[in-house]
This record gives structure tokens, C-alpha cells and sequence, in this order.
């Protein structure tokens, strides 16, 4: 096992090392592992056998498969129609689908998987921002990001005064990209003002939420740009190290910030700032901002109770500011250009832009920058390409799936913070998984809930017992088993215990699906339980 | 410091840092819980003992946050008792238990009384269960987790109350298992047989061993006593049934240990029943321990004192108190010690 006696979070990058023995993972190892971080053996444990991709209390390490995820799961897609225990987690690659895994790497059908398409010109008023440089060659050295203009805000950052940049960040308006929409400069307020001598700063490079991939080419493709905002984060709220926490689903970004780590470093550009990156290993739970401390930290990654939130007692209980990939990557641009002019780069009141994901049954999937604000219709039709040729968009889920699912009449509804609520729906991370005349809805939401089934992490009973029985009434009207009488009435209970009581986003977020396709494909639904499918996907007993 | 709230339309005063759940059963709100042991960091995991506070788009876990000054909490109304309601019939379909092992031998179990409470004993949903019966006969505790709940209180009991880290959750959600790890028994384990975990399992997933199948709740008297294995005095409950001792429970008002034991209290006490228990003192005549009178034994005992002090003085004695006898009976030993026989040569076993 190497020394990470340096480490900010040695667990992760420890249990990695640990992983490469062999086989199962044996008690030797794991009490070697409990005994460097001076943890009981037994919660080691908990927390390493949680991991879809760690060999404690498997039989072997899981090496390959297919993506059990929505968007793979769509006909003409990948499989057409998952088979339950079967496919791994959304690898984040919905825009190259069918995705699948061997040899310790993600692959999809692209042979770049990492650069964004540029959005098309139908779409108007698009001046992308993030993705701006993103399609330069060698953006991704430092000479690259620096020729591009890089690591001038830090500078002059260190060279003024830190209040007045974020004050900048106020007027711009900037919310969370994550998918809870937070003012990003009350969250770094509350951090600065937080008396500590030690302060953390987290990336959220999670990007577990299926039909997600707008952080995918931000990382691959321009590390230095989140390197420059976490820096100017640490020096805002007065923290001297940082650790991104990237998903395991992207082993390629840990080489690229490694590298981009150690240009930065080299060339002594970071003021002193320590950052390191933490590599998961498989939990989309993990990207729920205090299971992701818990899972640093070495616990099992169950969700924190809050109050207290991070700002106050985040990483090892010291105050940190959580941000997402995209959020980070937007300050250095605001500090840039200023407040006016980002906010003036949103639709009406909303501020800036957006990266979209859009996956699914459209021509031209992909992540799009577009205005915060543009509707479903252009992301779909517009930067998407619309419906494949012949078909007919029926729908399309929103927050990748966690936000909710609307039909295509609600296609005119902008994709900003306020607009989804009127249904009880969030924009969450602005992903878009679309669906057509030849999809069947039920079984997308059954694949949705299979998803959330597999990710639930178990602490508490609504979401734990709750995501398996609605999955299996699911399976009952997509003709995998035996339909019960009671089916709407137990989809209300469970789906409102769930929502009301559930411990966090993921289980709150669930049911959300469901209502769309009660409330808005419920002739599809019923007919269902007449033993029909009028896409023809699902095949009854 | 000491603030003010609102429970339920009544206003309380409680020392700041108090939880809501708390706070609400001394204002007298009956708020369910399944996953609460009070001597433990709360897991808010059932999700039972949510409550409205104003303010908050969403229910709170009463028992996992405290108190907070001018809060305004309703613990109980149709929507609260609704999702209660249903998450009772899903935890219930987790595990389905025909015939619970607790309610039968133990008196009601938590979840089942719940139920009752909540009309929903046998209305729950359909569905696949999760829960496993490891290979495991070590004689102390009998594991069922096809009665399991999941709510994580024996883990929490076993890892942060008793520090013996035998036992953990293992996985994540609906395959979650209770695990010794690399042990399916306890036997191989870092357990050391306290009990504790059986003692706070609101289900019949962990029973005695030693009491399963002896009697039936309703026969079962408790008297209550005192542990007789070390100084500590722990309180525990003699279970009788038909006139006959069948086993152990902890007396949780007693002052020692509040419900905590060791294997010695928990598991060692079935002696009282032992064929080999000595009731009389033992002399050994020709070479053979036949039973005699305290009195007959005593004197041999004083005979050899007067002879080895005679022979070889004071100091050829050496005198071992016990930690089973009270402190009272550790003074009469060291005054037996240094007044009466006359030596300086007084231990008791519990400094070693
Ligand atoms: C189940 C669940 C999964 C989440 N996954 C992610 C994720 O992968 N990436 C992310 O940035 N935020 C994720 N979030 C949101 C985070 O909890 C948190 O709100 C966010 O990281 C804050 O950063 P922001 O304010 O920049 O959005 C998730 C939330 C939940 C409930
Ligand atoms: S809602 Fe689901 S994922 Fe969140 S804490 Fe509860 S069981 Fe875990
Ligand atoms: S008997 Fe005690 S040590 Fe053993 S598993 Fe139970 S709580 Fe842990
Ligand atoms: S064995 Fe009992 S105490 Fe332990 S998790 Fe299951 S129900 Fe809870
Ligand atoms: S239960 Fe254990 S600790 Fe308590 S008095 Fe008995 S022997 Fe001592």
C-alpha cells in the first residue's frame, strides 16, 4: 500500500491501492488498510463494500458490461430493454450510447468521447462561455489555458481585494449547476465567514445523474479552468487546499488534473493552494454533497443530516464550500467580464448560461452551453437535432432523471430554475433524455427506478424498501410479472412517503418520474394494464 | 442555556441542544420511532419520527435535530400519519414475519407493536424480501435477519456504545446484510457476547439463544437483581418461568449499568441450574471432597493459619480479595490481613 501521509482524504486514493491485489478483497488487506487510516477495521469495511467497483464482499471486481441507464436502455439505443441486476450505472457517456466497460475504461460508439459538438446556429443568442476555448488544441497544458488567457483572474485576484470579487459573484447571479440551483456567492459567504484556520474547497466532479455529461469535456478538455476557480474559491473564503472528487466513470480526467496539478504547481501559479483529486469508486449517491464528505472521509457515504451544512462543518468538520464542476468554471469568466455582462447572457430573469445535456432519440446528441432559459424546444430541436428521422418526440425527463418527465406539449417550457416547479419539477443538472413514438414510456421510467433501486444507498426505509417496490410494479406493467389490483393507489402512498420522508435528494427525487407518467402518459399507462404496449417494447407474460 | 418552542400547540422549555423527539415525548407526543436508541448518535433512518416545523419545505427527523429557539413543531397530523402509515407497510414487506420470535418469547416487539398501533399487522405491500439466515451456531445469539429491519441500531449499539466493532452493515440499499465481517459467525468474530445488540433489536431477528423456546412471553415473570460476577453490579432481570430461571435481561434503571452487560451477566448466569453448583463446603477426607459443615470447615482452615504463622511467621501469608465481593467484605479481608493474621501481603484481583 503506497504512503498518502500528504492526503487530504487518504481513504480513497488508499482503498485504489488496495484494489490492486488480485481477487477479493482479504482481511489482511483491509485491516493493513483500517490500520494506515487509523480506523476501525469494521467500519473500513462498511464503507469499502458499498462501491459498485470495489472487491470487498464481492466475489470478484466487476470488469465490464453495458449500461443499464436510461438512455442506453432506449430501443434502436443499446439493449432496447434492460433485464434487472443487469448493466452498470450510467457511465455518463448517454451522448455515445450504447456505453459500455471493459478493461478498466468507459467507452461509447464516439471516437473523441471528451469534445462537445458546437451548438447549432438555430439556436439564438449563443454565445457559449465554458465551452468557449474548449475546442482549441492544447487547451488542456498550461501554456494552452494561459495563451487562452488563463490564470489571470487568480492573479490579479491575489493582487486586490477578495470581497469586492465577491461581490462581483453576487450581482452576476450565479446558481449552483449542480442541480440544487444555490446562489453560489451566499454559500462562499457563509465559508469566508466562518472563523477557521483551516477551510476546505470541493469540486463535485460526481457527475453520477443519468443523461449527465456537461462536466465530462470540461475536465477531459480544460482542467486548468476549474483548477484557476477553485484556487480563486480557496482564496475568497480563505482555504488553502481543495480535493475535487471525481467520479470513478472518468479514470481518463484523473490523469489529465493530475497532470494539470503538477504544470500548475511547477509553475507555481496556485499561491499556495493544495489541491488534490479523489477518485470514487462507483455510488451515484456519492455525488449528494455529504455522502460525497462522508466517502472522502472514509465512512460509509450515507447522507449527512443537515443542519450543519457543509459551509459550516464539511470535510473532517471543518468549514467547506461544495461546488459543482460547472459552477466552479463559471467564476473566472464573471471575474473577467463582469456581473452585467453575465447575467445579461440568460433569458429574462434567469442569469448566465447553461450547460445542457441532451441524450436520447434526437439526431445530434450531445452537452450544449446555451442561455439559462432557452426551452426544451431548442435544446431538442435546435442544438439537438431534433427527432430522429420519422419519429415523433413523445417526451423527455428532466434534471437527467431526477427532475421529472414531461410529454412533448411541455416542450415550450424554458429549462431555467422556476419554470419546471409549476409541475413539482427541477432543472436539477439540465439534463434531457428524449423519448419517441417508437419508446415505450413506462418501461423508461421502469429503467429510471431499477436505477434508483441500485444507487439507494440503504440508510433510510422509504427510499430502500420504497425504490424496489415501485420498481416492481413497474416490472408488473411491463409484463415482467403479475400486475396487483392496487397499483395507482400504492404508486400515490409510496411515492408520497417517499418524497416527504426519505432522508435525501435521491429518494425525494424518485417518485418524480412516476408522477409525470401518471399526470401526463396515462392512457399509455392504462392500457398497460391491459396488457398492452402501444410502442411494442414490452412483451407481457 | 435554555430556550423556548412550540410543540403541538404547547409551548416548552428545554435546555438548548435537547432533540425535538426529546422534547416531544416529555411534552407527551407519542412520536414512533424504529431506528432511536437513545444511547447511541441517532441514524434517522426509519423516517418515523419526522415532524413539521414551520419553515421547512420538508418534514424533519425529530430525533437527529435539535431543539431550536421560537420553533414552531406538529408532530403528528394526517399527512404525517399517512406516510407513517406507509412506510410501516413497506418495512413490514421488507421482512414479512408470520410468526415473530419476539413477540412470542420476548413480549411485543417494537415493529409489530407499531403496526398494531398503526392498523397495518398484515396489510402490506407484495414483494421481494431481503433478509438472510447466516450459518451461524455459536451458542449465544440467535440470528434471523429474515426479521430484520435494517434499522441499524445493533451495529450502532455493537460499534459505538460497546466499541466491539463485531458486527456492520455490509452493501448498499435493499441488499444491505448485517455481516460480521469475514465471519458468517460470531464465534470467529471480534464479538465478545454482551448481548447488547439483541437487547436494543426492535424485531426477533436477535434473540437469546439460551431462551429460545423455553416459555412463552406471558409466563415469563422478572426478578429483578444484581449481577454477582464482578465489583461492577450490574442490574439484571432474572426471567422465571413455571418456577424454573430460563435466562437473563438487563434492568435498564439500574443505576451501575443502565441496561449494559457483559457475557458474564447476560450468558453466565444459567449456573443457578448447574447439577455441579457446590452448596456445601467440601473437605477433602482420604483423599476425597466429601460435603461437611461451615463449621468443620472453618476450623481446619484456622488450625492451618495458627500452624503456618506458628512455623514460619506472618509474612509466609499472602491474601487475595475478590472483585464479586462487596467493599465492605474487602475491608474485613484486609483487616483479617493485617489484624488478625498480621502481614501487609493484601491484593484484590481486580488491580491485576
Ligand atoms: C442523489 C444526489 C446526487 C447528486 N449528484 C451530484 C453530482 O453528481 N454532481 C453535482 O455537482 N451535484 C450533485 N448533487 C447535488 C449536490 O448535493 C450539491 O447540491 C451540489 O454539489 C452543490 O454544488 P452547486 O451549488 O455548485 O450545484 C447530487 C444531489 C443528490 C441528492
Ligand atoms: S433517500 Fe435513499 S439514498 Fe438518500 S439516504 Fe435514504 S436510502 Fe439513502
Ligand atoms: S453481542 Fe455485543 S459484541 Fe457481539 S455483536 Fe452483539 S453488541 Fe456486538
Ligand atoms: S438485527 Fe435487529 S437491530 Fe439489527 S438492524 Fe436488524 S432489526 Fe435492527
Ligand atoms: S454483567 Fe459483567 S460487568 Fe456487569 S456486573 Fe456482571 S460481570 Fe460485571
Amino acid at each position: 500500500m503506497g504512503n498518502r501521509s500528504g492526503s487530504h482524504a487518504p481513504f480513497l486514493p488508499l482503498l485504489h491501492d488496495a484494489m490492486e491485489q488480485p481477487g477479493m478483497m482479504s482481511e489482511d488487506t483491509l485491516n493493513e488498510l483500517a490500520a494506515a487510516l487509523r480506523i476501525a477495521p469494521a467500519y473500513v469495511h462498511q464503507a469499502a463494500s458499498f462501491y459498485h467497483y470495489s472487491n470487498l464482499g464481492k466475489d470478484h471486481l466487476l470488469r465490464e458490461g453495458t449500461c443499464g441507464g436510461p438512455a442506453c436502455c432506449l430501443p434502436g439505443v443499446g439493449v432496447g430493454r434492460g433485464t434487472p441486476g443487469e448493466g452498470i450505472a450510467c457511465p455518463g457517456l448517454c451522448d455515445q450510447a450504447p456505453a459500455s466497460f471493459a478493461d478498466g475504461l468507459f467507452r461509447g460508439t464516439a471516437a473523441d468521447p471528451f469534445l462537445p459538438p458546437p451548438p447549432a446556429a438555430s439556436v439564438d443568442g449563443v454565445e457559449e462561455v465554458l465551452f468557449r476555448d474548449i475546442r482549441t488544441p492544447g487547451l488542456r497544458s498550461l501554456d494552452g489555458y494561459r495563451a487562452a488567457g488563463g490564470y489571470a483572474q487568480l492573479r490579479r485576484l491575489v493582487e486586490t481585494d477578495a470581497a469586492d470579487a465577491l461581490e462581483t459573484l453576487r450581482a452576476s447571479g450565479l446558481l449552483g449547476r449542480g442541480g440544487a440551483g444555490f446562489p453560489l456567492a451566499a454559500k462562499w459567504q457563509a465559508v469566508r465567514d466562518t472563523p477557521g484556520e483551516r477551510k476546505y474547497v470541493v469540486c463535485n466532479a460526481d457527475e453520477g445523474e443519468p443523461g449527465t455529461f456537461k462536466d465530462r469535456p470540461l475536465l477531459h478538455r480544460n482542467p486548468h479552468l476549474l483548477i484557476e476557480a477553485m484556487a480563486i474559491a480557496g482564496h475568497i473564503v480563505g482555504a488553502s487546499a481543495g480535493v475535487i472528487y471525481l467520479r470513478y466513470e472518468y479514470p481518463e480526467a484523473y490523469g489529465v488534473l493530475n497532470e494539470a496539478i503538477a504544470e500548475a504547481e511547477a509553475a507555481d501559479v496556485l499561491g499556495g493552494f493544495d489541491l488534490q483529486v479523489a477518485r470514487g469508486l462507483g455510488s451515484y449517491v456519492c455525488g449528494e454533497e455529504t455522502s460525497l464528505l462522508n466517502s472522502l472521509e472514509g465512512l460509509v457515504p450515507w447522507p449527512r443530516e443537515r443542519p450543519p451544512f457543509p459551509t459550516q462543518k464539511g470535510l473532517w468538520g471543518l468549514p467547506t464550500v461544495i461546488n459543482n464542476v460547472e459552477t466552479f468554471c463559471a467564476v473566472p469568466f464573471i471575474l473577467e467580464r463582469g456581473a452585467d455582462w453575465y447575467r445579461s447572457l440568460g433569458r429574462g430573469e434567469s442569469a448566465g448560461t447553461k450547460l445542457y445535456s441532451v441524450s436520447g432519440r434526437v439526431s445530434r446528441p450531445g452537452p450544449y452551453e446555451l442561455p439559462l432559459g432557452a426551452t426544451a424546444r431548442e435544446l431538442i430541436e435546435g442544438a439537438g437535432g431534433g427527432a430522429l428521422p420519422g419519429r415523433t418526440i413523445k417526451g423527455y425527463t428532466l434534471g437527467g432523471i431526477s427532475g421529472g418527465l414531461l410529454a412533448a406539449e411541455h416542450l415550450d417550457m424554458p429549462l431555467d430554475y422556476a419554470a419546471p416547479r409549476q409541475h413539482g419539477f427541477a432543472l436539477g443538472s439540465g439534463g434531457v433524455v428524449v423519448f419517441d413514438d417508437a419508446c415505450c414510456v413506462v418501461d423508461l421510467v421502469r429503467t429510471c427506478m431499477l436505477f434508483y433501486e441500485a444507487e439507494s444507498c440503504g440508510k433510510c426505509f422509504p427510499c430502500r424498501v420504497g425504490t424496489v417496490r415501485l420498481r416492481e410494479r413497474l416490472d408488473a406493467l411491463t409484463g415482467r410479472a403479475e400486475p396487483s389490483g392496487k397499483l395507482m393507489d400504492e404508486f400515490d402512498e409510496i411515492g408520497s412517503a417517499m418524497s416527504a420522508n426519505s432522508a435525501c435528494g435521491l429518494g425525494q427525487a424518485a417518485p418524480l418520474v412516476l408522477h409525470g407518467l401518471v399526470r401526463f402518459f396515462n392512457e399509455e399507462l392504462q392500457a398497460h394494464r391491459q396488457g398492452v404496449c402501444p410502442a411494442g417494447v414490452c412483451h407481457f407474460l | 442555556m435554555s430556550i423556548t418552542a412550540t410543540i403541538d400547540g404547547k409551548s416548552i422549555e428545554v435546555q438548548e441542544g435537547e432533540s425535538i423527539l426529546e422534547a416531544a415525548r416529555r411534552c407527551g407526543a407519542e412520536v414512533p420511532t424504529l431506528c432511536y436508541d437513545s444511547r447511541v448518535d441517532p441514524s434517522a433512518s426509519c423516517r418515523m419520527c419526522v415532524v413539521k416545523v414551520e419553515g421547512r419545505r420538508l418534514p424533519v427527523a425529530s430525533c437527529a435535530h435539535a431543539l431550536q429557539e421560537g420553533m414552531n413543531v406538529v408532530t403528528a397530523d394526517d399527512d404525517l400519519e399517512e406516510n407513517r402509515r406507509t412506510i410501516l407497510k413497506l418495512v413490514l414487506s421488507e421482512n414479512p414475519t408470520e410468526e415473530c420470535r419476539s413477540c412470542i418469547e420476548r413480549g411485543p416487539c417494537e415493529l409489530h407493536s407499531l403496526a398494531g398501533d398503526y392498523g397495518v399487522a398484515t396489510d402490506y405491500y407484495d414483494g421481494a424480501i431481503s433478509g438472510r439466515i447466516p450459518e451461524d451456531s455459536n451458542p449465544f445469539i440467535a440470528r434471523d435477519y429474515s426479521q430484520c429491519i435494517l434499522c441499524y441500531r445493533c451495529t450502532r449499539v455493537c460499534n459505538e456504545l460497546e466499541q466491539a466493532h463485531a458486527i456492520i452493515p455490509e452493501g448498499r440499499g435493499f441488499e444491505t446484510n448485517i455481516v460480521a465481517p469475514f465471519h458468517e459467525s460470531l464465534l470467529g468474530s471480534n464479538c465478545t457476547f454482551c448481548g447488547q445488540c439483541i437487547q436494543t433489536c426492535p424485531t426477533g431477528a436477535l434473540m437469546d439463544r439460551k431462551m429460545l423456546g423455553k416459555a412463552k412471553a406471558e409466563d415469563v415473570t422478572k426478578v429483578r437483581s444484581i449481577c454477582p460476577f464482578c465489583g461492577t453490579g450490574c442490574g439484571i432481570e432474572l426471567n422465571v418461568a413455571h418456577g424454573e430461571f430460563i435466562g437473563v435481561t438487563p434492568d435498564w434503571n439500574a443505576p451501575a449499568s443502565a441496561g449494559s452487560l457483559c457475557v458474564k451477566g447476560q450468558f453466565g448466569i444459567d449456573f443457578i441450574n448447574s447439577p455441579e453448583r457446590l452448596k456445601t463446603p467440601l473437605v477433602r477426607r482420604d483423599g476425597v471432597l466429601q460435603p461437611a459443615s461451615w463449621d468443620e470447615a472453618l476450623g481446619i482452615i484456622v488450625d492451618k493459619f495458627q500452624t503456618v504463622k506458628a512455623e514460619s511467621g506472618p509474612g509466609a501469608f499472602a491474601l487475595w480479595s475478590s472483585a464479586r465481593a462487596p467493599s465492605e467484605g474487602n475491608f474485613l479481608m484486609q483487616k483479617l490481613a493485617r489484624a488478625v493474621i498480621g502481614t501487609n501481603n493484601i491484593d484484590n484481583c481486580s488491580r491485576t
